[in-house]
């Protein structure tokens, strides 16, 4: 069973997701800039990836759950991962590991000027 | 015309006769003398018939076909007569053949030699013709008359009769016919007049639309001109402007093409960047499932077992299930259902079921396996051996844009060379490409004008062949003259006629009176007789210029003035005819017989009087005293066989 697609999905800098947002749309025409699902996703695969999650605090980006994770990846991870949370709490966990990922991803960015990804892939 | 010498056959009560007038100098009164009922009117019959036919084949039949050859079926009837006639010598024969009795029919025939030769053998009409032109059957009767009805001239209304007749008569049937044809030609003209009306509203409506298509045909060619002064100065401004083009260096074309070229490249790099910003968009998309590969396989590692656990764990609750199932109804029955064996422990097999019961529900399990499946099957979506480099992809962008980049810096080093800024010079191009392709527009509805010219032309030229063959003014001017003329012509021979009639009418009058008072004495109180102007009636005058109502004037007196006027007439005739008289002077007193002889004998041209033996008292005295009669003739009437015939009188008779 889905999540309540209503519940709300914080992050905690707008400026930082916004930042991220921009490296990946770099050298993309506006019209195909990548969206604020498309970064979510990936800082959350991120934060999943190092099983690290950070605080949100405070709560500067919202977004709704029915606007992420389409395919249902994340939502089934979390609940496999945390099959004994509620719902709520498996909405901040991901948010949480999301949040780690942001961050993650910007260190990289800020200390290389690249993302380098392949790091958590390899 | 004289007669030489009549023949006939089976004519009325004539089997075959002939009758001589020998030429005798001024011997020309011939006297044919018969009583009543002996065949004078009948000769006077044969020889009108022979000149002029019957009224047609059933009275020849009836009415001269002589009843004895009637009744042998003879089928022979004919007339002769020989005459001279300006110096020739004519024989006409009518003759009547194809006899029907049953129908009482007989056709007529006619056949005329002159001077011994055949005139037109076969030809009814035309030797009808010819006989016509010798003496016209109208006016026969001034020449071949009955004296008994000649009286008829002197009856009143009678006059347009006469008048036609003596015009007739006067040889003015060619003026009246040349009026008649002047007539007709005016008509022609008219006619003709009214077509080439028609031809000319034809061709003023032509005009019309002749000048509709100049008019188009101008304008036409005004906006011809103007569109080439324009083509012509579009292309002198295009070549300006590839003048200003060339100035920037040599062979500009070549560099320009090459810019060209480069833009070309150019936009084709763009192209591929596109293409591979599409390409990293996908990759930025999807690479967190990349990301979460090794998450995903352990969690799908962790998944399976647990499956394998819970399928495991589900297997041995049902195979429990089955044995504590198995054991109760063994329990129940105090007998084992396997083998049979009697329990006789129940509490062993007591807490053997026990033992066997556990915390879960087969439920439960396979609920928790339905959820776990599912969300395996989700995990499932994430492909584990996709390769996706965003990195990559945007080194690749980032080549490319390089690649557009050195393209740029390619053609400003073109512009440079041609020492233009890259705006001058595709403005200046851009001008050049416009100016050509509105002269491209232009060459199109130029040659449209054109075709468009040569189709009018066409036209202008088919309504000029159409309009010369219609009239035109002069030939109307030209009818219009004729026609005019000959109504000229026509008032002009009317007067002509009408003063010649008045003139020919005096003339007559004159010597008609002339004769009249040759005819008469004073004592009858007649000083002459008038013929009214206009409708040629007869009019006695007496001593006191009175006129008495001619109805009421004696048969004897109206026979007078009829014979004063033919005597009259034939003088200013141009037919010089015989006169043949019937019975002239029955009515006559012995006076005027003698007056009449006296006139008769002194008087040209030739005279054959049919008359009674009564009648020539006193007449054939005059006569022989002027010694003038030709030959005398004697009517014999054979009364048991109907039959006459005319014989020369024998000396002394009379």
């Amino acid at each position: 069973m889905s999540w309540n697609g209503s519940a709300s999905v914080y992050l905690s800098s707008r400026k930082k997701f916004d930042k991220l947002v921009d490296y990946l749309s770099n050298k993309l025409d506006e019209d195909k800039e990548i969206g604020q699902n498309e970064t979510f996703q990936l800082c959350a695969s991120v934060g999943l990836q190092i099983d690290k999650r950070k605080d949100i605090e405070p709560r500067d980006w919202v977004t709704k759950v029915s606007n992420i994770d389409k395919d249902d990846i994340i939502q089934t991870l979390i609940k496999l991962k945390y099959p004994d949370r509620s719902e709520s709490e498996q909405i901040k966990l991901m948010a949480k590991h999301a949040e780690a990922g942001l961050h993650k991803i910007l260190e990289d960015i800020e200390e290389t000027g690249t993302f380098h990804y392949h790091d958590f892939i390899e | 015309m004289k007669i030489r010498e009549i023949s006939i056959r089976n004519f009325k009560p004539y089997r075959k006769t002939k009758i001589s007038f020998p030429q005798k100098g001024n011997k020309n009164v011939y006297l044919i003398i018969g009583d009543n009922g002996k065949g004078k009117t009948s000769l006077h019959e044969a020889i009108n018939w022979c000149l002029y036919g019957g009224s047609g084949a059933r009275s020849n039949f009836t009415q001269y076909y002589n009843d004895k050859a009637k009744a042998n079926k003879e089928n022979e009837m004919w007339v002769q007569l020989e005459f001279n006639h300006n110096g020739h010598r004519y024989s006409l024969t009518r003759e009547a053949d194809k006899f029907n009795y049953k129908r009482k029919h007989a056709e007529e025939n006619i056949k005329l030699n002159i001077d011994g030769n055949g005139f037109k053998p076969g030809n009814i009409e035309e030797i009808q013709e010819k006989i016509e032109g010798i003496l016209p059957e109208e006016i026969s009767r001034f020449f071949l008359f009955d004296g008994e009805k000649i009286q008829e001239l002197a009856k009143q209304q009678g006059g347009q009769e006469i008048k036609e007749e003596i015009e007739l008569l006067l040889g003015l049937k060619t003026l009246q016919n040349t009026e008649d044809d002047l007539k007709e030609m005016e008509k022609f003209y008219s006619k003709k007049v009214q077509n080439v009306e028609e031809e000319l509203d034809k061709a003023d409506e032509v005009k019309g639309k002749l000048s509709k298509k100049r008019k188009k045909l101008d304008e036409l060619e005004d906006s011809l001109e103007n569109m080439e002064n324009k083509r012509a100065m579009l292309k002198e401004t295009s070549e300006e402007y590839w003048e200003e083009i060339k100035e920037f260096g040599s062979d500009p074309e070549k560099k320009i093409n090459k810019i060209e070229n480069l833009r070309d490249k150019k936009d084709e790099k763009k192209q591929e960047i596109i293409e591979q910003q599409d390409k990293l968009r996908k990759s930025w998309r999807e690479l967190y499932k990349i990301i979460l590969v090794p998450v995903v396989e352990n969690e799908m590692k962790n998944i399976n077992e647990e499956i394998k656990e819970l399928d495991e764990k589900i297997t041995k609750i049902i195979y429990y299930n089955s044995k504590k199932e198995i054991i109760k109804n063994s329990i129940n029955k105090s007998e084992c259902e396997i083998c049979d064996r009697q329990i006789s422990n129940t509490e062993k097999l007591q807490g053997k079921i026990k033992k066997l019961d556990g915390d879960d529900s087969v439920e439960d399990l396979q609920e928790k396996l339905s959820k776990l499946k599912n969300m395996k099957n989700k995990l499932d979506k994430i492909e584990t051996n996709k390769k996706l480099e965003p990195a990559q992809i945007k080194a690749k962008i980032e080549n490319l844009e390089r690649r557009c980049d050195e393209i740029d810096q390619k053609i400003q080093n073109i512009h440079s060379d041609l020492g233009a800024s890259t705006e001058e010079i595709e403005d200046l191009k851009e001008n050049k490409e416009e100016l050509d392709e509105k002269i491209s527009k232009l060459n199109g509805k130029i040659e449209k004008k054109k075709e468009d010219k040569k189709q009018l032309n066409e036209q202008i030229d088919n309504l000029e062949k159409e309009l010369r063959n219609l009239s035109e003014d002069e030939k109307h001017a030209e009818l219009m003259d004729k026609k005019s003329l000959t109504k000229k012509c026509m008032d002009v021979v009317e007067r002509i006629r009408l003063e010649y009639i008045s003139k020919k009418r005096d003339n007559i009058l004159n010597e008609a009176n002339r004769v009249f008072q040759k005819l008469t004495d004073e004592k009858r109180g007649y000083k002459g007789f008038d013929l009214e102007k206009d409708t040629f009636n007869f009019q006695l005058i007496d001593m006191e210029e009175n006129k008495p109502n001619m109805g009421e004037i004696a048969s004897g007196e109206k026979e007078i003035v009829s014979l004063s006027f033919i005597l009259g007439l034939n003088k200013y005739a141009p037919y010089l005819a015989p006169i043949v008289m019937d019975t002239p002077v029955a009515r006559l007193d012995l006076t005027y017989r003698k007056n009449l002889a006296r006139l008769l004998a002194e008087s040209e041209g030739q005279k054959i009087l049919l008359v009674t033996d009564a009648e020539l008292i006193g007449v054939k005295e005059m006569l022989k005293q002027y010694n003038s009669i030709g030959e005398t003739y004697e009517i014999k009437r054979n009364w048991d066989k109907r039959e006459s015939d005319i014989k020369k009188e024998k000396l002394g008779v009379i």
